[in-house]
């Protein structure tokens, strides 16, 4: 697991990468994350949602309700220009980061 | 029963909509997750029952949490202005939720405020006099402080040659101007004549000195001519109306034609010197067949005021100016003399102990009265605080259940302390709008000064500081009071069990009391003072005598005196005419002492000058003697009769007969003594005074009446007497009662008493609203013990009596408490009366009485109002 702080601080370029590859929802947005993390990302369910509204709000990402089968609702969300505009700059912060980390810790990051 | 997940989602789904943290959709989305995950689970082997189980126990177990989740994300986005209108929403949910009280409380507040806001108003006015001069820090007036043996006096007055010559020998004097006030003078224009009382001559450099600006006319030139005027926009109207003034002949008492140069901007309401008309000072002549010159140095009737250079050193050259007046003036034996120089915006608050001679010639206020009314509006502004504090506190208690869910659903310390301070500001802000409301409604009234500028400046700001003081005090302290109990005790509402004897809340509520019934003390002694004003004895008959100004030094005077006198005699309503001093409360002065004695043991003593038909007008009672007869030659020549007082102060044995040196080195006999009457106004011991004859031009006529039953129309016959007398229209007929005139010299008082009765009768009310609204709560939270003592048969009185003990008991306490203070405060405020009436016990005992049939009164409402209720219902409900 990771520590509070370090989930907190990618929580939103992490949303915003997933939804980068094509519009999502909420739980399969969490069941992505978990999985691909290994379990190590593991967010409090319900907290995702406050965040990716703040998110539309704020017009990096965009939502639509849809119905799917059996009748029921869902609410999918799609990643705006400026979200991507967005994502790019916080990709360059953590790629400066990481590089700087592995340097420090003389690692061989592979390059993908 | 079977497991149905859709019942069970819905009924998960109801809860949430319990909560105020989401809004459209969020629930829907939530429910989508959770059928999500229902469906994985199941897919991997779970019955559905079991899904759901899992499912909230996980991550959904506390709803409340989710719901503050929802809440501080929505919080981050909301900017500051959507925040509070949420704060708002709630506060006026909650204010309509309790509307009763919180009427009380608004309309309480607005009354308090309405009282402080009017109190700031006034007190503003009455702070800014003078200020509006632009060389005004550097303008003084020149005072005499004279000590001499028959005591201090100050005079604002001093003799014409002394002005011109501290200009001459002082350069820090960058400018002096002399003023001298013409009494009540009659001016006439083509059309019009009117008695005007606001007329000074003055000398040129008046106008550059002081602020009052020209409308028409050049400032520089308008009062350099003899023979010239300049008058208010007013005056100019009101003798000229349309017409320019400018060029126009205004007469002055039938003798001097004056010419208007100049056209005043209507001078502002806050001067202590008033005036309509300003004479050119060259105009000006000392009365005929007076001794006094406009060299002299004896004679005290100039106001004089200098302007300053900045840097001058006042103490220098007050030493400078009075060597300067001890040089000249002749010197007397056994005096002090210092002169001071007065800065202009002390004038008004700050000339108590200086005499206001010729009638008031100046205005001035007692800065005590300020200092009442600003303690009055303090007062004011405790009551309503802690009417709200009081009634805020109480209600605590029944919205505790409130507070505790609003704990539970994460509510911080913070935001219930928010919460608070934006109600509080609705409830000022909403009772501060009623409240200016009212203020501006009453603003045109006498006692009210118009609003101003400045004045709404400093209420807003005053209404800041309350809201934010209120909110501040009432949301901190409300917001720890609730932080340091738990929730479950919040929600099961044991707050309400504070029984202790002694609580602040009871401390608060005491000084609430106290204070209540020391305001009823206060206003009742305030009130008989000045009833005692109005019907002492001034030992001559008020009743029934008309008080007319009669004017004019000129040689034509006497005759004038003996046409009205043949008028009057077939007047079947006048009694007697007399003519002589015009009782506005001016007299003149002059030493006095017996012919053996040296100059050193004069005696000050203030004189009128009357005809022989005073005494029957004013029906003055001889002690020793006789008044003055006709039929003795000597009379009218060097008689005098002197007052109980000024015999005392002689110490001769037999003050009959005694020789005296009075008015200038004449020689006089005292041929009688008469009872002290009060001639000025009662602030004053009634002093040495003498009475002389005189037959020459009168200041007033005193009419006394044969009967005081028709006033109005032994007024109409005197009118036409008068006006047969005077046909040309040259004369106006301007007359007051005694007893009116008399009243204004207690106007001042008169006026505070008003102010006074006013606001005590406020702050009690205000008071009274607080014990209402505070005993209302306190018994709407004893409902359920109420209730159950009814249940279990008590009796009303039985009741009555568990509610109001406390209560009762508490007034009386800290109205007992409140009587030595307020006897404290009050014998020190009558002491600046020479005559006053003693503090008796009687006026505590009614204050007392008051303050606890107030509570008796309100407490019986109350219980009532529980009695009426059905036990049952109220039972079933707790």
């Amino acid at each position: 697991m990771l520590s509070k702080e370090i989930v907190g601080a990618s929580t939103v370029p992490i949303i915003l990468s997933i939804l980068s590859r094509g519009e999502n929802y909420g739980y399969a947005i969490i069941k992505e994350v978990k999985e691909a993390s290994g379990g190590k990302i593991d967010w409090s369910e319900p907290m995702l949602y406050p965040v990716l509204h703040r998110l539309d709000k704020q017009g990096l990402i965009g939502s639509s309700w849809k119905i799917i089968e059996n009748g029921r609702k869902r609410k999918y969300y799609a990643i705006t220009e400026s979200g991507r505009k967005a994502l790019h700059g916080k990709k360059e912060e953590w790629i400066d980061l990481i590089t700087y980390m592995g340097q420090l810790w003389n690692l061989k990051l592979s390059d993908s | 029963m079977m497991f149905d997940l859709d019942i069970a989602i819905s009924g998960w789904k109801n809860k949430l909509r319990g909560q105020d943290g989401f809004e459209d959709g969020d629930i829907e989305e939530l429910e989508d997750h959770l059928r999500s995950k229902i469906e994985d689970l199941v897919s991997s082997g779970l019955t559905p029952e079991e899904a759901f189980r899992q499912t909230i126990k996980s991550d959904y177990a506390d709803i409340a949490n989710i719901n503050h989740i929802y809440l501080e994300e929505r919080k981050m986005n909301q900017n500051y202005f959507t925040l509070l209108s949420n704060f708002v929403k709630v506060g006026f949910r909650s204010i309509h939720k309790h509307s009763q009280y919180s009427l009380i409380n608004i309309f309480g507040l607005a009354v308090g405020f309405a009282c402080v806001f009017g109190i700031v108003i006034y007190l503003n006015q009455e702070l800014s006099f003078d200020k509006f001069n632009k060389n005004g820090a550097n303008i003084y007036r020149t005072n005499l402080d004279m000590t001499r043996a028959s005591g201090d006096i100050h005079y604002p007055i001093i003799p014409p040659a002394f002005g011109p010559e501290m200009k001459a020998n002082f350069p820090e004097i960058k400018a002096v101007a002399r003023l001298r006030y013409a009494y009540s003078t009659i001016m006439q224009s083509d059309q019009n004549s009117f008695f005007e009382d606001r007329v000074f001559f003055a000398e040129q450099p008046f106008l550059e000195m002081f602020s009052f600006p020209l409308v028409l006319g050049n400032p520089e030139l308008a009062l350099t001519r003899p023979n010239t005027v300049v008058v208010t926009e007013r005056i100019a109207e009101k003798y000229f109306g349309t017409e320019s003034p400018l060029g126009k002949i205004i007469n002055y008492n039938n003798e001097i034609d004056l010419e208007v140069t100049g056209v005043l901007k209507n001078i502002p309401n806050n001067t202590h010197l008033e005036f309509d008309f300003l004479i050119s000072f060259e105009t000006y002549q000392p009365g005929v067949g007076s001794l006094a010159t406009m060299t002299s140095w004896r004679w005290l009737g100039f106001l004089t005021y200098v302007h300053l250079n900045p840097e001058t050193d006042l103490n220098d050259l007050t030493q400078k100016a009075t060597e300067l007046y001890l040089a000249n003036s002749p010197s007397r034996v056994n005096r002090t003399l210092n002169v001071e120089f007065q800065p202009l915006y002390d004038i008004y608050l700050g000339s108590g102990d200086i005499s206001n001679p010729q009638g008031g010639l100046f205005r001035t206020n007692d800065p005590d009265n300020l200092k009442s009314l600003a303690i009055i509006a303090g007062l004011i502004i405790v009551i309503a605080f802690f009417n709200y504090f009081n009634i805020l506190t109480a209600l605590m208690f029944t919205r505790t259940k409130e507070f505790g869910v609003r704990k539970i659903l994460g509510s911080s310390k913070m935001r219930i302390v928010k919460q608070m301070l934006v109600e509080t500001c609705i409830v000022v802000i909403l009772s501060s709008l009623l409240s200016l409301l009212t203020i501006w409604i009453f603003s045109g009234a006498n006692y009210l000064p118009s609003l101003t500028i400045s004045a709404v400046t400093w209420v807003f700001i005053l209404m800041l500081a309350l809201c934010t003081s209120f909110g501040l005090i009432n949301g901190l302290y409300l917001g720890s009071r609730l932080a340091s109990h738990g929730i479950l005790s919040l929600l099961q509402n044991k707050l309400a069990g504070n029984t202790s004897k002694f609580s602040f809340k009871k401390l608060i509520l005491s000084f609430q009391y106290g204070i209540s019934a020391g305001l009823v003390m206060v206003s009742l002694i305030v009130v008989n003072q000045l009833q005692f004003f109005s019907q002492k004895d001034l030992g001559y008959d008020k009743e029934g005598i008309l008080v007319a100004g009669f004017r004019g030094d000129d040689s034509d005077a006497i005759e004038r005196r003996e046409r009205l006198t043949n008028e009057i005699a077939s007047n079947p309503n006048v009694k007697t005419i007399s003519f002589g001093p015009s009782f506005d409360g001016s007299s003149s002065g002059s030493p006095l002492r017996p012919v053996e004695a040296s100059e050193a043991e004069s005696i000050q003593t203030d004189y009128f000058g009357v005809d022989y038909n005073f005494a029957e007008v004013i029906n003055l009672e001889m002690l020793q003697g006789r008044f003055f007869d006709k039929g003795v030659a000597s009379d009218s020549v060097n008689a005098l009769l002197i007052n109980e007082t000024l015999a005392e102060n002689l110490g001769c044995a037999d003050p009959l007969n005694q020789r005296v040196i009075f008015a200038g080195g004449e020689e006089y006999k005292i041929i009688g003594v008469f009872k002290d009457f009060n001639y000025e106004s009662l602030h004053h011991e009634t002093g040495p005074m003498a009475l002389q004859m005189w037959l020459g031009p009168p200041r007033s006529v005193l009419f006394k009446f044969n009967s005081t039953e028709n006033e109005n129309e032994a007024i109409r016959s005197i009118a036409t007497n008068w006006e047969a007398a005077f046909p040309e229209g040259n004369f106006p007929f301007r007359y007051q009662m005694l007893e009116g005139q008399l009243d204004d010299l207690y106007s001042k008082e008169a006026d505070f008493a008003l102010l006074l009765k006013i606001f005590t009768a406020l702050a009690i009310f205000v008071a009274i609203l607080g014990i209402y609204g505070f005993s209302s709560v306190n018994a709407h939270l004893r409902i359920k013990q109420i209730c159950i003592r009814r249940v279990l048969g008590a009796e009303l009185a039985q009741i009555s009596k568990l509610v109001g003990r406390d209560f009762l008991l508490i007034s009386l306490i800290s109205a007992v408490i409140a009587s030595p203070i307020v006897y404290y405060i009050m014998n020190d405020w009558l002491s600046g009366f020479a005559y006053r009436i003693d503090i008796s016990f009687g006026f505590f005992l009614i204050g007392i009485f008051i303050v606890t049939a107030v509570t008796v009164i309100t407490l019986s409402i109350q219980v009532r109002k529980v009695m009426n209720q059905q036990p049952a219902r109220i039972l079933r409900s707790e």
